[in-house]
């Protein structure tokens, strides 16, 4: 499903003439079967949001090719990511990233609309995506009106919402008190079983790792070994 | 022609900041021309109070509501890009399936398309009500209103450029300020400066410079007397525009907008920057000591005082990064 083969990243700073590369990822060799939990986890400044960056395609490779669904996309475009991206990902952000002037239904709505998708249509499919990550009765609520937990399954439903094989995920429950933590890794497991949807969760937090089917340890740019777990 | 999810996103995002400004431009022109009509209605009803003639004068060079109508410009792009960013959802956005430039494009256009045509509708009612109430005179109506659409859109590209260009809306307004009041800081500054050293008067800077270069300079339009000018010199703002719409797409689509809070996005800008405001500091300060003492003692007070408030204030507005919303 996911595969990074001996990917090399590294960013140039210093003058023209006079440049320096400073290496972020160092021959990474990856690879995330179909709906499996990923978890790659690592300090900060190892190169794990480098590598998720990498495979969402913000950013291209210096060396190597990753391969998404069979298709190789190491020399997309911005437009076919664009596209690419439409088809097959949902994003969660640490910071949760919900729009503060809509509703719970609207900013799940949002990327329904985007794709343009009739209104009778989407609230179908927004009432029940809700519903599924129980806040059927905060629809109409503001995002300064949830808790962080709350606002963190707002921002995994509209994730979902496209049906997405493949859901990246950064840091999601970096906000969250251990308590919440635990009710939204609950969530994302249930997902991955019902839907069999693919996670790739950046972390540096060994709880949220130990519900990834696979662990792969980033140190200093450098893949310590992959370690497949059955959970 | 940008993608309608993404206009529709932009408008829902923005819905207070672009609701606010349809209506303070469609209603502000007529406004004011009431306002006058009021005025001139009360010097009829009480001639006694007041001195001279009654005279019902649309006037825009003397208090126009419409005269602010750029800071509205300067509101949606600090809106639309730098609280964005401050507010940490800027990377929902790129996630969305769009390209950085369809993004940047429908950005442009709604806060374009809000400037434009509820100025335009405001115009419209204006030029009705002038036909209603018959003033005895409208002076620079038509070049005031019209032409202020033309320098709200620079106040707008402007501000859009300066946000493009940086990771918070602090550094935005700050970037934007600065631009505007450019040529005064790099061109006026220097030769006010080798004024002071060398003596005498340097003819380039007292002598006749032609009007039109003083339209190169954007904060000059913070004042209304452009609308005593050939209306053909708005030519110069309106490529002005053009050119801050280029600038901030090229830095939308070309620099790493994720994650940010930085002063500016390209990093390498980071340390000329900061010698230039240093050098700016030296030269302002050491101006306002010479002139405040009269002598070179106090010109070199003030350079050393400007040194250290220029690396001071370079240092953490440049090099300390931001905490995000």
């Amino acid at each position: 499903m996911i595969d990074v083969q001996h990917i090399d990243h590294s960013f140039t700073i210093g003058k023209k003439g006079r440049e320096n590369e400073v290496p972020v990822l160092k021959d990474v060799s990856l690879s995330v079967a179909k709906g499996e939990i990923a978890c790659i986890v690592g300090r900060s400044g190892s190169g794990k949001s480098t590598l998720l960056n990498l495979i969402s395609g913000y950013i291209s490779p210096t060396k190597g090719r990753i391969v998404i669904n069979g298709t190789d996309v190491t020399g997309f475009n911005e437009k076919e990511w664009a596209q690419f991206r439409l088809d097959h990902f949902g994003f969660i952000f640490q910071s949760f990233q919900l729009i503060p002037g809509l509703t719970t239904y609207e900013n799940v709505e949002m990327p329904l609309a985007l794709k343009g998708i009739k209104p009778s249509e989407r609230k179908q499919k927004v009432q029940d995506m809700l519903k599924r990550v129980g806040l059927e009765n905060h629809a109409a609520h503001y995002p300064n009106e949830l808790s962080g937990g709350q606002q963190q399954r707002v921002s995994i439903a509209r994730a979902l919402i496209l049906n997405p094989s493949i859901i990246l995920a950064d840091e999601p429950t970096g906000s969250l008190d251990s308590e919440t933590e635990h009710e939204v890794l609950e969530l994302i497991q249930q997902l991955n079983r019902e839907r069999g949807i693919t996670f790739v969760i950046i972390t540096h937090d060994d709880e949220v790792a130990s519900i990834g089917h696979s662990k792969f340890q980033l140190h200093d740019g450098v893949l310590k070994g992959g370690i497949t777990v059955e959970v | 022609m940008p993608d309608s999810g993404l206009l529709y996103k932009e408008w829902r995002q923005n819905k207070v900041a672009l609701v606010i400004t349809i209506l303070v431009f469609i209603l502000g022109n007529p406004l004011s021309i009431l306002n006058m009509y009021l005025i001139y209605q009360g010097c009829v009803t009480g001639k006694e109070n007041w001195v001279g003639p009654c005279v019902f004068s649309v006037d825009y060079l003397n208090s126009s509501f419409i005269s602010l109508f750029w800071i509205w410009g300067v509101v949606l792009a600090v809106s639309q890009l730098g609280i964005e960013r401050s507010k940490s959802f800027f990377d929902f956005t790129l996630s969305l399936p769009y390209t950085r430039g369809q993004i940047f494009h429908a950005k442009f256009l709604t806060g374009g398309m809000v400037i434009v045509v509820p100025q335009l509708i405001g115009y419209v009612l204006s030029v009705l009500l002038i036909m209603l109430l018959k003033p005895d005179q409208a002076v620079y109506f038509h070049n005031y209103s019209l032409g202020m659409i033309i320098v709200s859109m620079l106040a707008y590209s402007l501000v859009m450029a300066g946000g493009a260009l940086t990771g918070n809306s602090f550094a935005q307004l700050l970037v934007s300020f600065t631009v505007a009041i450019s040529p005064f800081l790099l061109i006026s500054l220097p030769v006010i400066n080798l004024e002071i050293l060398f003596g005498g008067s340097i003819d380039f800077i007292h002598g006749p410079v032609p009007k039109w270069v003083q339209y190169f300079i954007p904060i000059i339009y913070v004042d209304s007397k452009w609308a005593e000018n050939s209306p053909y010199y708005l030519v110069i703002p309106a490529i002005m525009t053009i050119i801050f719409y280029i600038i901030g797409y090229i830095s939308f689509v070309k620099m790493s907008n994720e994650r940010n809070g930085y002063f500016f996005l390209w990093k390498p800008l980071n340390r000329p920057v900061q010698i230039i405001v240093i050098i700016i500091g030296i030269m302002g300060f050491g101006y306002f000591g010479f002139t405040a003492s009269e002598s070179f003692a106090g010109y070199l007070i003030g350079m050393g005082t400007g040194a250290v408030i220029g690396f001071l204030i370079s240092y953490f507005a440049i090099y300390k990064k931001m905490k995000l919303l």
